[in-house]
């Protein structure tokens, strides 16, 4: 039997190996609870999770070229042997052109937004705000540092507790399409943590970016409610600068759903209908996931980069294969 | 939920939208997941019929 450490361990090279699509979020590949499908003495791995009549693929499958496509045709058939049907979420437009070939519908679902650090400053009107909110939880006695210790996660782990208590008596945390900490994966991650007093008000994880544009990725982060402004801001601040100082050329924000929705980003054999539920969901489904919200952190940097990431449907655009992919990220 | 046939884009969008809400709280249910993905194609057909822009 396998265990989770030995079956993330390929899915890890993969990642860093396979880097065509340049997928910014691929280091969720090797989160737990992840399902792998892999071909014997074939590089590369699909990433997936099943869910009732649906497997949910996360990504296009991290393979170079003489192998993706066989890959794919393999899942596939797997896929078929067991009644069931792929979706694919969070793919890149090179995977996306692919999937259309193998007959899939493919919708733009959101962007990925990224912010190049290279000449990257706070200077100026258009971060006026923003370097106000930072000053000000600085002079509240904030102070952020990077660490390795997960002795501190215990703590990190009640701000999580806090801040899911805070969504309602029903809110369940997210998963698959959300970062991790602590885990066995979290040697290649990066921990900040800001602290008023000794203690933990709030933290960022950074998740490694392999590819053309090599980076880390804003990824989970939580504070406790707080009224010191711009704590989430302090620590982005502090971890930037020290990225800059190593040299690194981008910050990653993530994936948003539904934002960065362009009728140029998609490809022709799109589903219209789908298409406009997209646009319904940015403009009114909040409900849903509150994608306006969190882009209006993201757009705090002033993000250089948008990246339009698609929804694969294994035949016709599907409300039921959307629906699985919330269920597979634990949102159902 | 209104089984009428719908004539307006807007309608069969906010049937789309109810048919995803009701599959969320039943994801396995294989008959509602066939009515919903009946209501997309029904939106799809509306948008074919619409006219063209000149």
């Amino acid at each position: 039997m396998v265990n989770a450490v030995t079956a993330a361990e390929p899915a890890l090279a993969a990642i860093r190996d396979f880097t065509i699509a340049d997928n910014p979020s691929s280091f969720l590949a090797v989160s737990e609870g992840n399902s792998y499908f892999t071909l014997p003495g074939r590089p590369g791995v699909i990433v997936y999770r099943p869910t009732g009549r649906f497997l949910v693929q996360f990504g296009g499958p991290f393979a170079p070229p003489d192998s993706y496509r066989e890959l794919l045709r393999a899942f596939l058939e797997f896929a078929e042997e067991r009644g069931v049907t792929v979706v694919g979420v969070q793919l890149q437009r090179a995977d996306a052109e692919i999937y259309a070939e193998f007959g899939f519908t493919v919708n733009q679902i959101g962007a990925s937004w990224a912010r190049s650090l290279g000449d990257f400053s706070l200077h100026g009107t258009r971060f006026m705000q923003l370097r106000n909110k930072v000053s000000r939880s600085f002079r509240a006695g904030l102070t952020v540092v990077e660490t390795a210790d997960e002795s501190w996660f215990p703590k990190l782990r009640e701000i999580d507790e806090v801040w899911l208590r805070g969504k309602g008596e029903h809110a369940k945390p997210l998963e698959y399409l959300v970062g991790q900490y602590g885990d066995h994966m979290q040697p290649h991650r990066r921990m900040f943590i800001g602290m008023i007093d000794g203690a933990p008000v709030g933290y960022i994880s950074y998740s490694p970016v392999f590819g053309s544009r090599a980076g880390w990725m804003h990824d989970l982060s939580r504070r406790q409610p707080s009224r010191v402004p711009g704590i989430m801001e302090a620590i982005n601040v502090t971890a930037i600068e020290r990225f800059r100082s190593e040299g690194v050329a981008w910050l990653h924000f993530g994936f948003t759903p539904f934002s960065g929705l362009h009728a140029e980003y998609e490809l022709p054999c799109h589903d219209p209908g789908f298409r406009l539920l997209m646009g319904l969901l940015w403009e009114h489904g909040e409900a849903v996931y509150p994608a306006q919200t969190q882009l209006a952190y993201k757009d705090k940097w002033a993000p250089d980069l948008t990246i339009p990431e698609y929804v694969g449907f294994q035949r016709a655009a599907s409300v039921a294969g959307f629906t699985h992919i919330f269920r597979a990220a634990g949102a159902l | 939920m209104s089984t009428e046939p719908v004539t307006d884009v807007g309608t069969a969008l906010g049937r789309v939208v109810e048919m995803f809400g009701a599959l969320c709280a039943d994801p396995d249910n294989l008959d509602l997941a066939q009515d919903a993905d009946r209501t997309l194609a029904d939106l799809n057909r509306l948008l074919a019929d619409q006219p063209t822009p000149a």
